[in-house]
């Protein structure tokens, strides 16, 4: 069953609102003509006034009284203003709420009362009556929003159409009000089955009476009016009728008070008897007309009746029940989009993630990025396929993304993963529909192994160092040499992380979740013992032993050094103070979010425009501290970008919030405060020196091993002790510590090979920065500055382009900014030294 | 009483309740740059209430349903979805059905600050507007409950 008390929204509209709109403007006319005629021929005016319409309309709002509101010629003329526009719309003042629907009571009286001294037998009185109605209604509209100027406030028929109307016989819908502007208290359009019981149920007392009195007083308004001997003094007449009106709402009272039926039920039957008594008096026509129309009200009242008390009771069945949750969906719902973002739609290939949205790609778009901007739970890494941070399984269309390459599948076999079924996410460039799902697929067996002359002499590899170096080495010893006992020592307490994701410890709250970057069966798959949290004292080259800090000492055949490389502090007093912090480790970051929270720190400085120190800023940034960057050199990421560049940068900072101060040189940390060579002084309740990396070689350097800046290698990385390999940060290669994943796996695979009994020689790495640093992405890969330069500038969007060409005009290195969908093909052209079409390239 | 009378009530003019009315297609298209753009069909659900989702919908193509109990509301295309988690962070408060096919363009807090890094003029103006928007709703609620108590 249906709701009992429908609103005009939810009654189905049995017209078309065109044919309404016709219907008003034929009432109009129609209302204009009797006017025309009241003043043309005064006697057939009258006659159709008042001896046909107007004893016709009670009939009509008893029986379908919607049909009247939305046809009625006052009505129509009082949406004018409103259907054209120019409406002032106002919102009605609460005196005109209160008052408007007693000034309509009392017109309708003083037109009831002086209907026969003034209008029954004057055509002019009745066409100004009518005319005058018609204007006061326009005004209304003109002034009032919705219908409040006139319909539901001082129209005069408003209350017999509410008295007669409650219980419509049919309904029909509002068809003027679209949308509802809320005008009216208990408005009759809105809900014409309950507006009268809820006004007869109104918690203000005045508002209810009001209502009630007037329906008291209409059965003796109608007596005294019909039963008047003509012909009569007006002095006599409106006494009889004042009596009658009295007489009738004591009566209502009396009643009210002596009776057990409620104000309501009291209140149908006074309406019915005051239809009943109209229509004993008024029926217009012939007897054999008269007779049946008065026999048809009687029955229908019956009918109505019934109903109106049904009615009542489902009321107050309803008045205890909550009312419906409603709010939430009232007023407006969404703003609306300027024109400016008429946006076609998006073009380009689909990818769906499993269990999330389906998103289009622009093309080459890694699907990293795209599970990034979607705030999807990926972590991301190194961004070139090596760290394994990101691994996701593919469902449907492999081929539609670009083709691993070496790294990236070493990376999947690493994770245990079939490549055919899985993919690192930064490196699977999207080219047409693909579905994946954020966890890999593990339901394929892996085949890591690698048919591998090892040398069986070799029976134990020990690996110093769990990071990427340590574990990738300790990996490839176990691909090539099935059955060597492999020990990792690990001075830190967590398994292999992603170091490059620990800025998001600062700000992020989610800890040490999805940081993991093995299984946690991996160290066991693959029979490699993992002692973390364990310090390596000492290494017995004579005796073939690491000793542990622990006591125990484990004996190497070979030994692989991959003790990486620590945050590098230059001499500064008052370094090491509490809130002086480096960023190195994932125990480093979680101290200084700790750190912020234990002591409210508000402002911090970062010493180190570097890659680390720039995302280290960003990360305090978001946490909400007032962030400074401090930056020797003359510009940012100097080892990644050229001057413009860097300049681009700093004003994408500066526009987030981070201040950057070049050419600063810190002297000392005093009193909360950063003190500069220049003498300027910086509050900082949080310092942080990120000035780069100083390789681990204490170990080596106590070894006897030869170093210099890291530990010195061979071509094949072997250090001055043949049993013995180094890999990563900590080796000094070509001259050079560069610190970057890339290499630190390339070395240890290599590494790996050879201390198993190989002789392959380590090539070199090119280094390729890729990076996504303070949400804007970075490509930086082989030399900075050259022999030819190709530069293109965005300085709007952020986005720079930069090739470095030699003589001969192929590839030796490129800066791009903001150009994350260049990086494959500029990597490629530079590491292969190719010739690169710089115009084609956009 | 109330429930038999809840008007939907005046709105504020459409130019009101319009996000970023007076910026030309140059700069909506350096916002849509920084979007993502989600396809739906219909019946699924784009928005879930009790998600944690720090992001800006603009939805583009199609139309979104409000469910609250009986009652039903659709907002369409070009509509601004989800304004009030991506300002205060909270979680989502509603869950919103696709009824037809459709897109949105998803900025997530992260897009919105590369936008403001690149574009701060446009992304202030941009806060600004949808703190205007958000604020006539509160004043649109105000005189609710205003209503309510007369």
């Amino acid at each position: 069953m249906g709701d009992p008390f429908p609103n005009y929204t939810q009654i189905p509209d049995p017209l078309p609102q065109a044919a309404w709109r016709a219907a008003r403007v034929a009432s109009v006319v129609l209302a204009l003509g009797v006017c025309v005629l009241l003043l043309a021929a005064p006697e057939e005016g009258l006659d159709l006034w008042w001896e046909l319409l107007v004893p016709l309309l009670p009939l009509v709002w008893f029986v379908a009284p919607g049909l009247w509101r939305n046809v009625c010629p006052l009505a129509a003329v009082n949406q004018v203003p409103r259907v054209a526009g120019f409406t002032r719309g106002l919102t009605a003042p609460q005196w005109f709420r209160t008052y408007a629907p007693l000034a309509g009571i009392a017109i309708f009286l003083a037109a009831v009362f002086s209907r026969p001294l003034v209008f029954e037998d004057s055509g002019a009185a009745s066409a100004a009556l009518i005319g005058g109605a018609l204007a006061a209604a326009f005004a209304g509209g003109y002034l009032l929003k919705g219908k409040s100027g006139w319909c539901s406030s001082l129209c005069p028929m408003l209350p017999v159409q509410r008295m007669y109307g409650q219980t419509p016989f049919a309904t029909v819908p509002n068809s003027h009000c679209r949308p509802c502007v809320g005008c009216t208290k208990n408005c009759y359009d809105f809900n014409p089955r309950v507006a009268f019981l809820a006004d007869v149920h109104d918690g203000d007392r005045q508002w209810s009476t009001t209502r009630k009195l007037f329906v008291a007083a209409f059965p003796g308004l109608v007596i005294a009016f019909f039963t008047g001997p003509e012909p009569q003094a007006a002095g006599e007449h409106l006494a009889r009728m004042a009596l009658g009106v009295a007489a009738s709402a004591g009566s209502f009272l009396a009643l009210e008070a002596l009776l057990p039926a409620s104000t309501a039920r009291l209140a149908a039957v006074y309406g019915a008897a005051a239809i009943n008594l109209f229509y004993w008096w008024a029926a217009p026509g012939p007897d054999w007309v008269a007779w049946p129309l008065r026999a048809l009200v009687l029955a229908l009242t019956v009918v109505w009746l019934r109903r109106t008390f049904a009615k009542e009771r489902q009321f107050l069945e309803r008045q205890g029940l909550p009312a419906p949750r409603r709010m939430l969906l009232r007023g407006p719902l969404a703003a609306r989009l300027g024109r400016g973002a008429a946006a076609a739609p998006a073009a380009g290939p689909e990818v769906a993630f499993e269990d999330g949205p389906r998103v289009v790609a622009k093309p080459d778009t890694p699907l990293l990025e795209l599970a990034e901007s979607a705030d999807l739970p990926i972590e991301a890494g190194c961004r070139m396929g090596v760290c394994g941070a990101d691994p996701v399984g593919i469902v449907s269309g492999a081929e539609h993304l670009s083709p691993p390459a070496a790294d990236e599948k070493a990376t999947l076999e690493r994770l245990g993963l079939d490549p055919a079924h899985n993919r690192m996410a930064c490196c699977a460039r999207v080219n047409g529909p693909v579905a994946v799902s954020l966890t890999p697929r593990r339901d394929t067996g892996v085949v890591t192994r690698i048919d591998f002359p090892f040398d069986p002499a070799v029976r134990r590899v020990v690996v110093i160092g769990n990071g990427i170096a340590g574990v990738t080495a300790a990996d490839h010893v176990r691909r090539r040499h099935p059955d060597c006992a492999i020990d990792v020592v690990a001075a830190e307490p967590h398994p292999l992380y992603n170091r490059m994701g620990i800025s998001r410890l600062i700000y992020g709250r989610s800890a040490m979740v999805g940081l993991h970057l093995l299984p946690d069966a991996w160290y066991d798959d693959n029979r490699v013992t993992c002692w973390l949290n364990t310090r390596a004292l000492e290494i017995d080259r004579e005796a073939g032993e690491v000793l542990l800090g622990t006591g125990e000492r484990l004996p190497f055949d070979r030994l692989i050094l991959a003790t990486g490389s620590e945050a590098h502090v230059p001499e500064l007093p008052g370094f090491g103070a509490p809130g002086t912090f480096v960023l190195r480790t994932a125990t480093d970051a979680l101290a200084i979010r700790e750190y912020v929270q234990q002591v409210g720190a508000g402002r911090a400085v970062v010493a180190g425009g570097g890659l680390l120190g720039l995302e280290a800023a960003y990360a305090i940034h978001k946490l909400g501290l007032r962030t400074t960057v401090l930056e020797r050199g003359p510009w940012l990421l100097r080892r990644q970008l050229d001057a413009a560049a860097g300049a681009l940068l700093r004003g994408y900072l500066a526009n987030l919030g981070i201040e950057v101060v070049l050419e600063a040189e810190t002297v000392a940390l005093e009193d909360g405060s950063v003190v500069l060579a220049s003498g300027d002084r910086l509050r900082a309740d949080v310092f942080l020196v990120a000035a780069g990396i100083a390789p681990a070689t204490d170990l080596a350097r106590r070894a006897g091993l030869e170093v210099a800046r890291g530990v010195l290698v061979d071509a094949h990385l072997r250090t001055s002790d043949e049993r013995i390999f180094a890999v990563g940060d900590v080796v000094e290669w070509d001259a050079a510590v560069l610190g970057l994943w890339p290499v630190a796996v390339d070395q240890a695979e290599v590494a790996a090979e050879n201390a198993v009994g190989g002789a392959r020689p380590y090539a070199g790495t090119v280094p390729v920065t890729m990076l996504k640093v303070v949400g804007v992405e970075l490509l930086s890969v082989g030399r900075l500055a050259g022999a030819r330069e190709l530069v293109d500038a965005d300085e709007d969007a952020l986005r720079y382009r930069k090739l470095v060409l030699d003589e001969g005009g192929r590839a030796e290195g490129a800066i791009l900014l903001g150009h994350p969908e260049l990086a494959p093909a500029v990597t490629a052209a530079v590491r292969e030294r190719r010739e690169v079409d710089w115009a084609a390239l956009s | 009483m109330s429930s038999y009378f809840d008007y939907p009530t005046e709105e504020p003019a459409e130019s009101d309740m319009t996000f970023l009315a007076a910026r030309g297609e140059e700069d909506w298209a350096i916002v849509l740059a920084h979007t993502e753009a989600r396809r739906f069909s219909a019946g699924e659900e784009v928005i879930r209430a009790g998600d944690d989702d720090r992001a800006l919908y603009l939805l583009t193509a199609g139309s979104l349903a409000v469910a609250s109990g009986a009652a039903f509301r659709t907002i369409d295309a070009p509509s601004v979805v989800g304004e009030v988690a991506f300002l205060d962070g909270g979680r989502r408060s509603l869950t919103l059905v696709a009824t037809t096919e459709g897109e949105l363009r998803r900025l997530s807090l992260d897009a919105f600050e590369a936008l403001a890094g690149r574009h701060p003029e446009l992304a202030r103006a941009m806060l600004f507007d949808l703190g205007r928007i958000v604020s006539l709703r509160l004043r649109f609620l105000t005189e609710l409950i205003e209503d309510g108590v007369s």
